[in-house]
């Protein structure tokens, strides 16, 4: 999911509405099974605060963990034994990423659907595109 | 006398090259644009949450909520909160912190909604495609470059009917003289709305994303975004002092009051609270000027501070002491967006839209009426790609607010389905264009199509929300009642459109000719 954040509401100011924010969130993968979760900013790589974080589960979309992020350290949490996305709220939006699996795997597996949706319609646009394609030249050349 | 006819000549040839180029962008532009002129009541209509019937001027009480809010969601912490009022931009009131999602609360219940991923998915996404964001990286200075073109074309246009000697030559009845007759008179008729428009757009357009350079450079590599560098100064937050101290603040309805007196003419749009709880609490009331209103747009709120423990005024900026060029600003900004401006503003400039999107239309067929003499298969295949962009635009469109109602509100990839299915669809339009013969089916199929999908739209918004049209008009709920008005009512002409193109002798013109005769 592209991380483009519209209309990004510094304190609820609407004023360059025609703009780009880019944020980040970063996963760290630590021992026991343990992932720091941590946001930024993608051009200054300046760590945001007090953000919510929540897990949530892929496969019956249970919170299954929920806290803030702690004046900018990296937020510790145990990986759970179902695949899950992890939240980030900022302003008016959030940013999604799915999350990693412990060592031993997920006991609990959802199928991944981070590209499902993007990868369909690009195909179906492109096939029309190449349709057109093909049409108007097939058309144009042997007529 | 030669120079001047010379002039004239390439003044004319550079006005057809270039508006042709222009012309595909720019009408996209101004398609969306026109839309996103009704984006208030668009918000309102694409999502649940906001399907009630507010109460008369938007009346809200959250005395009893705001501290309970404050502390259940941490926004304690927070240096400031910022509070949306009720309006007819969104009936809800918002709590907004620099960190957290926005906390929704309905105004007549004092419940705080989940809204999840209902947000504003239509109008965003109308919005991106008008300012030619959704191309990555070179739409938006695209679209500010097809601006300036817009600029050129209003000045040389207007320099070519003025300087124009000879009376046109041509028939009346001549289609040829019908498209330039009506290209000449929306193309006068729309300066001021064209200049206006594309002067501020191409602003926007092209000096935002080419900022990114000297933002980069000025604050060596480490920011690229000019805004995050220069929103910190020119929207400086007063910075008030406050004690770990706990202290009880008066009810917000009473600040609310006291701010309304001390300040008559501020029309209150939102309040931010500093140190809420804390000794040393303010709030800040903003709005705008009500005889004022395009120099005190969102640029330049004016304000008035109190202090939340006992009432007093702590600090006033009115529209006196703001700064000439901050009120140009805010002038300059209204122009774009119109921010405060309600419905009756809002129809009118969309009329304009409507007329300069026809303009560019006629533009296109004046150029398009020479090429359906002349021999070879480029000026037909043309008029089958315009005719995919132009018209394939609108059921393009139009499945949009279908699709907003038919997928379920909690699939956490609707947005990417949503406009994909966009894209796909208009993507099937540009090959029926080719596929199909018959140019006359095709615009009556699209025509056609557009009008189902609006007319779906409508009733699945009343299956999936409960409010029917009729229910909207009983309970009062006009946003919503108008909307699904508008979106009937444009249902309606585009099937009458749809069978009067079957029956104008204009269109079977073009196919005279095709990709299926051979050439």
């Amino acid at each position: 999911m592209g991380i483009k954040l519209w209309f990004v509401l510094l304190l609820g100011t609407h004023l360059f509405a025609h703009k780009i924010e880019g944020l980040v969130l970063v996963m760290t993968p630590l021992e026991n099974d343990v992932i720091a979760i941590e946001g930024k900013m993608k051009g200054s790589g300046k760590k945001l605060e007090d953000n919510k974080v929540a897990l949530i589960s892929m496969i019956d979309k249970r919170v299954l963990f929920e806290d803030f992020l702690d004046g900018g350290k990296p937020l510790h949490v145990k990986i759970p034994q179902e695949s899950y996305w992890v939240y980030m709220y900022v302003g008016d939006q959030d940013v999604v990423e799915e999350g990693i699996a412990p060592k031993a795997g997920f006991s609990k597996m959802a199928t991944s659907q981070k590209e499902r949706a993007y990868r369909t319609m690009a195909m179906i646009t492109l096939g029309f595109i190449v349709l057109f394609f093909g049409v108007s030249g097939y058309r144009i050349i042997y007529y | 006398m030669l120079a001047k006819t010379l002039f004239f000549k390439y003044l004319h040839r550079s006005h057809t090259i270039i508006g042709l180029i222009v012309l595909y962008f720019f009408y996209m532009s101004t398609y969306f644009g026109t839309l996103t002129f009704f984006m208030p009541y668009l918000k309102v209509w694409e999502s649940p949450s906001r399907h009630f019937v507010p109460s008369s001027e938007y009346a809200f009480n959250i005395d009893a909520t705001l501290n309970e809010v404050v502390e259940k969601y941490h926004l304690a912490n927070a240096k400031s909160i910022e509070i949306t009022l009720p309006s007819f931009r969104d009936p809800l009131l918002r709590l907004s912190t620099e960190s957290q999602n926005s906390l929704f609360i309905q105004p007549l219940t004092n419940e705080v909604l989940k809204v999840g991923r209902e947000e504003n998915l239509i109008s965003i996404f109308f919005n991106e495609l008008h300012t030619g964001s959704v191309i990555p990286l070179i739409g938006m200075p695209l679209m500010g470059a097809m601006s300036i073109g817009i600029l050129f074309l209003t000045l040389g246009g207007f320099w070519l009917y003025w300087q124009k000697r000879k009376p046109t030559k041509g028939v009346k009845g001549n289609w040829k003289y019908t498209w330039l007759s009506w290209h000449k008179i929306t193309g006068l008729g729309i300066i001021p709305y064209a200049l206006v428009f594309a002067c501020t757009g191409a602003f926007l357009g092209l000096m935002l994303s080419f900022s990114h350079p000297f933002a980069w450079s000025a604050s060596n590599k480490k920011e690229s975004n000019l805004r995050s560098l220069v929103v910190p100064i020119i929207f400086a937050q007063p910075k008030y002092t406050s004690s770990e101290t706990k202290a009880s603040m008066l009810p917000f309805s009473m600040l609310y009051k006291v701010a309304k007196t001390e300040y008559p003419r501020l029309e209150i749009v939102g309040a931010t609270l500093y140190h809420y709880g804390k000794e040393g609490a303010k709030v800040r009331f903003k709005g705008f000027d009500k005889d004022n209103v395009a120099q005190t747009g969102r640029t330049n709120r004016l304000s008035i501070t109190l202090d939340a423990v006992n009432g007093t005024v702590v600090e006033q900026k009115v529209l006196e002491n703001t700064h000439r060029i901050s009120r140009m600003l805010s002038a300059f900004y209204y122009f774009h967006f119109v921010p405060d401006e309600t419905l009756g503003m809002r129809v009118v400039l969309a009329c304009f839209g409507a007329v300069l999107a026809f303009c560019l239309v006629s533009g296109y067929l004046l150029w398009a009426e020479k090429n359906l003499h002349q021999k070879g298969w480029l000026g037909d295949l043309t008029n089958r790609v315009s005719i995919a962009v132009l018209i394939g635009i609108i059921p393009s469109s139009a499945i949009v607010p279908l699709l907003q109602w038919i997928l379920a509100f909690d699939l956490f990839d609707k947005e990417i389905w949503v406009r994909g299915t966009f894209y796909a669809f208009w993507s099937f339009w540009l090959f029926y264009c080719v596929f199909e013969r018959s140019i006359v089916t095709i615009i009556s199929r699209m025509l056609q199509a557009s009008a189902w999908f609006l007319l779906l739209a409508v009733l699945f918004h009343g299956l999936k929300s409960g409010f029917f049209i009729w229910k909207s008009f009983t309970l009062g709920a006009w946003t919503l009642f108008y909307m699904d008005t508008v979106f009937l009512v444009s249902a309606l002409i585009l099937f009458l459109l749809a069978k009067k193109v079957e029956r104008t002798d204009l269109f079977y013109r073009y196919e005279r000719k095709g990709v299926y005769d051979g050439y």
